[in-house]
């Protein structure tokens, strides 16, 4: 089974909002609706690490926390600096969270 | 049959054996196997789409039957494929069905006993391939291992196979491809991680391979080399501490096994050829040296004879990456995709540089030492050498961004940099460029070496008048400003006047314009004397501001809107000027405004007001006035009180036709940054009043028209209401209408708006106690606010949201929990409300938890979401469980 991680995104949030809505109005069964979501899990997981080829570069003033519990890491970072070619973004705060692509849940 | 028709019946009977075995009639298993033996040996011959789903169907057969049902499956279904008359066919068919039965969910159950049929499958394999069969029998066969690798298929298992045909395989041009595919799941399988010596005995396996190398990069095949690339590294990555250990290990035989698999996957790294046109392995080999180092390091005991063994490995190493570094000399060789990979190439490499240090410590800047100056030789003996001389600049520059903390790298840093100008750079701009990149990534070094500036300092200045690299300098300028303000203050008259003189020029873009004036307020405050400081404000900035009045005061808005790019740049010039500027200043004697950056306001906030009627309705507009206002804020702080009733006037006017967010984000902060009760009172409490009245008339003639500044405006009226709940007291006859606007937007399906009107109530609801006006209105759209919360809950907002809806309950409850029963026990009493699918003993357990808990925010939170899936049909499913939990994954 694929992580779950990605379901927590706009894409993934906008997927089960359509799920709900479907299954509200009786056009989509709840373990049809569940099937949809695991085959999301794996297809994110394998664009993201094959299809996927943007790098950006960032520096942050701070780690302000680090933590890895349960093989995840989620790590805090302040006053966060991305940098490409000649554009800068700023960012108050960033918070990153990783698995191991690797291992499978 | 047609073949559609075929086709159809073997998906369906082969789906109907995956997912509904357990409804079969054991006795009539018998029965299904040989029908489906036989449907499967039939359609073979044709070898139409129903023949491969037959093919599947029979493999979940085989799966679900073994081994009670079906002990003898191996023999079995040779002797069915036997009997097809074509051996060929026949084999190929039982290779088929064999690679096809790993796939089958149940046969991974860790319950389902399959080591025998394993030891089955490998000993037909081995027959098969001894018996020297054809391409596509040998190639199923490959398939056939890839598949079955992870089901209790250890590597000493797979040995004779692979002494047998992994030479033959990888040369053959038909099965190279199959069999390294084969062979990369062979050495990535986890069921090797527990055997360490079975893994050096595979790896030998693989270093057979090694020849092939050099034979694929001669004939110019890079897919073949990606493939066989991908076998190694995936040895290293997956088993580094297997080849770690056996480097330290007493085993002599081992160590070399290691060392050679290693210098097997520096090969690979090293492969000649311009990244990506020529070749694409070497990137694959970035993730294996990483692991390897994490590995290093993380051995404690035997660290040190690590890092002596593979002390030549990584130098070789760095050789490799700084040649593979090299820019191409003529920049059309590449296209634009092919030069973005590369850009992302480099960055990797630069990334392994900063990695590195941490192994190889200040080995690796003294080398690149030794590169730099080899490279500059070249370069003087032949200036088209430039491109090993940029890459050691390029490695320099991303040395120089991680060693801040470090002082020894730091010295040898200052040793770089005082080289720089001895570099011949015979006009090539992307020497320059790099050198004025490496000055960029050194600002912080440059506060604890400031004597290096007065090397650097003229290099900066020259490349501010090349419109090439002017772009560097800026940067550079800035970051020095910024990171080592002090180490500028000698060289602040030289700078400024160059400064002066290329702002005149007006050569420069406009971004380098708004950087250079953030140097230019940067080394303002090295000028002490007031008049030596106005003067040089005249000399460099009073153009501008001359400039900007005359597109601006001559009242024509079409002149305005004509000029408006030049405009944008020039108030994010001053913006940048005074986000500068935050140095404090003392009056002078005349009691007269000193600061620069209050010269600046009384000049520009006239104008700004008069921008600001011509351009309120255009975003980028509005944004910049905005970012002029709050940088000054930010320098000020208090001091920009004299400035306020203007700012807010300009502030007002951007909000008068456009809900501006950035707007409504500064007038927040002057509002929480100057007191109510003091001088500003009134004017603050009239500018508020009038931002609440323009977005209810905004706001309410479309709700999903504005969405962000929706949000930003609940986000302030949050604030406020927590810090200043005066100002929402001040407008009594207003606060009505906000909180049905509030609680119109409880049912938008737009999250971030839901999310801040309902923190707004409960932050509004929960002062109500305090506050008589609060209460009384609360009172008036009670229960129309209960009935959008419910409406919320049912379906009307996603599932993820309603929690905030409990955050409203408990503010109410906490209010008054009385009104808040009635008006529960009202709404709750029609019927179909929320939905049909609650019923009435649902409403009235639900009114129950909200109404009993006063102070437990998670137990509401999750009774609402109970509500919420009884609502929508989903509690109690498989479904509603998994997605209950969107956020990040829990931790203990």
């Amino acid at each position: 089974m694929a992580h779950q991680l990605y379901r927590n995104t706009t894409i993934g949030h906008c997927l089960q909002e359509s799920l709900d809505e479907l299954m509200q109005y009786d056009q989509l069964p709840p373990a049809l609706a569940m099937k949809v979501l695991l085959q999301f899990d794996k297809a994110i997981s394998a664009a993201l690490a094959n299809r996927v080829k943007s790098r950006l570069s960032f520096k942050a003033g701070k780690l302000n926390t680090y933590r890895f519990c349960d093989n995840v890491w989620t790590l805090l970072l302040t006053g966060v600096e991305f940098k490409e070619v000649q554009d800068v973004a700023k960012a108050d705060r960033m918070k990153i969270v990783a698995m191991d692509g690797r291992a499978q849940v | 049959m047609s073949e559609p028709e075929q086709f159809l019946g073997a998906t369906f009977l082969r789906d109907k054996i995956r997912e509904h075995w357990g409804e079969l009639p054991q006795e009539r298993a018998a029965a299904l196997q040989s029908r489906v033996l036989e449907a499967t040996v039939s359609a073979q011959t044709k070898q139409g789409s129903a023949s491969r789903t037959l093919t599947e169907a029979l493999a979940a057969l085989a799966v679900q039957m073994t081994p009670d049902q079906w002990p003898d499956v191996i023999p079995d279904l040779t002797r069915t494929c036997q009997s097809l008359g074509d051996a060929r066919l026949g084999a190929k068919l039982l290779l088929s069905v064999l690679t096809e039965m790993p796939n089958e969910g149940h046969f991974r159950h860790p319950h389902t006993p399959h080591t025998l049929l394993t030891v089955s499958v490998l000993e037909l394999v081995l027959s098969l391939l001894k018996q020297g069969p054809d391409e596509q029998v040998a190639s199923r066969c490959m398939e056939l291992l890839g598949a079955w690798v992870d089901l209790d298929l250890l590597v000493t298992d797979l040995l004779p196979v692979l002494d047998l045909v992994l030479v033959p395989f990888v040369g053959s041009p038909a099965l190279i491809s199959v069999t390294l595919d084969m062979m990369d799941r062979v050495v990535s399988s986890p069921a090797n991680y527990n055997y360490p010596s079975s893994v050096l005995q595979l790896a030998v396996r693989v270093l057979t391979l090694t020849p092939f190398i050099k034979q694929f990069v001669d004939e110019k095949e890079p897919e073949s080399l990606v493939a066989l690339g991908n076998v190694f590294t995936s040895l290293v990555s997956s088993h580094s501490r297997t080849f770690v250990s056996a480097l330290t290990g007493s085993d002599e035989s081992q160590a070399d096994i290691a060392r050679r698999t290693i210098g097997a996957v520096l090969d690979l790294a090293s492969v000649p050829g311009r990244y990506p046109t020529d070749e694409t392995v070497s990137e694959l080999t970035f993730g294996v040296w990483y692991t390897l180092q994490d590995d290093i390091l993380a051995s404690d005991e035997h660290k040190e004879q690590l890092t002596e063994q593979l002390q030549p490995v990584y130098s070789a190493l760095l050789n490799v990456m700084v040649q593979k570094s090299m820019l191409p000399k003529d920049p059309s060789e590449y296209s634009p995709d092919e030069a973005e990979a590369f850009r992302r190439y480099r960055q990797d490499i630069l990334d392994f540089y900063t990695y590195t240090q941490s192994l190889l410590g200040d080995y690796i800047l003294n080398s690149f030492i030794i590169y730099l100056h080899g490279a500059m030789q070249a370069v003087r003996e032949d200036p088209s050498n430039w491109p090993a001389l940029e890459s050691v600049l390029h490695g320099l520059t991303g040395l120089g961004e991680s060693c801040d903390d470090d002082l020894v790298l730091v010295d040898s840093m200052r040793t770089v940099l005082l080289t720089l100008p001895e570099i011949p750079y015979s006009n090539n701009k992307k020497l320059m460029a790099a050198a004025l990149k490496l000055i960029d990534s050194n600002s912080a070094c440059l506060d604890l070496h400031p004597d290096c500036l007065f090397k650097l300092i003229p290099m900066l200045l020259a490349g501010l008048t090349d419109p090439d690299v002017a772009l560097y300098s800026t940067m550079a300028l800035k970051d020095i400003c910024q990171e080592a303000p002090a180490s500028m203050a000698p060289h602040a008259a030289q700078v400024l006047t160059a400064c002066k003189e290329v702002l005149q020029a007006d050569r420069l873009s406009g971004r380098e314009c708004v950087r250079l004036m953030y140097v230019v307020g940067s080394l303002l405050r090295f000028v002490t004397e007031h008049e030596e400081r106005l003067k040089v404000m005249d000399d460099i900035i009073r153009p501008f501001i001359q400039e900007f009045k005359r597109l601006v005061d001559g009242k024509d808005s079409q002149k305005v809107i004509s000029s408006k790019s030049l405009l944008v740049v020039r108030v994010n010039m001053f913006a940048s000027l005074a986000s500068a500027m935050a140095f404090d200043d003392e009056q002078s004697a005349g009691g007269q405004l000193a600061s620069p950056l209050l010269l600046l306001l009384r000049e520009l906030l006239p104008s700004l007001l008069f921008l600001a009627n011509c351009g309120s309705e255009d975003e980028v507009m509005a944004e910049c006035i905005c970012h002029f206002l709050q940088r000054s804020m930010s320098s000020l702080d208090d001091a920009m009180e004299p400035f306020v009733d203007a700012s807010l006037n300009i502030l007002s006017t951007l909000y008068s036709k456009e809900p501006h967010p950035q707007v409504l984000d500064l007038v927040r902060q002057m509002l929480l940054t100057f007191r109510l009760e003091g001088p500003l009172g009134p004017v603050m409490q009239q500018v508020f009043g009038q931002v609440c009245a323009g977005s209810v008339r905004y706001f309410s003639a479309d709700l999903g028209r504005y969405p962000e500044s929706l949000v930003k405006f609940w986000e302030v009226l949050s604030q406020l209401v927590k810090k200043r709940p005066s100002y929402l007291t001040g407008v009594p006859t207003q606060l009505g209408d906000l909180l049905l606007l509030a609680s119109a937007c409880v049912t938008l399906p737009d999250r971030r708006v839901m999310c801040s009107s309902c923190s707004f109530l409960a932050h509004l609801i929960s002062k109500a106690p305090e506050h008589q006006v609060f209460a009384s209105h609360l009172g008036t759209i009670g229960a129309q606010l209960v009935h959008q919360l419910l409406t919320a809950i049912g379906g009307a907002v996603p599932r993820d949201c309603v929690d905030h809806t409990a955050d409203v309950f408990l503010a109410m409850n906490r209010a008054n929990a009385g009104d808040l029963s009635r008006w529960l026990t009202a709404v709750l009493a029609q019927d179909d409300f929320p939905t049909r699918r609650v019923n009435d003993a649902d409403k009235k357990i639900f009114m129950k938890h909200v109404l009993h808990n006063r102070s437990n925010m998670t137990f509401l939170r999750g009774k609402v979401a109970i509500f919420s899936q009884q609502c929508r049909g989903l509690y109690g499913s498989e479904y509603a469980a998994a997605t209950l939990n969107t956020g990040d994954p829990p931790s203990v």
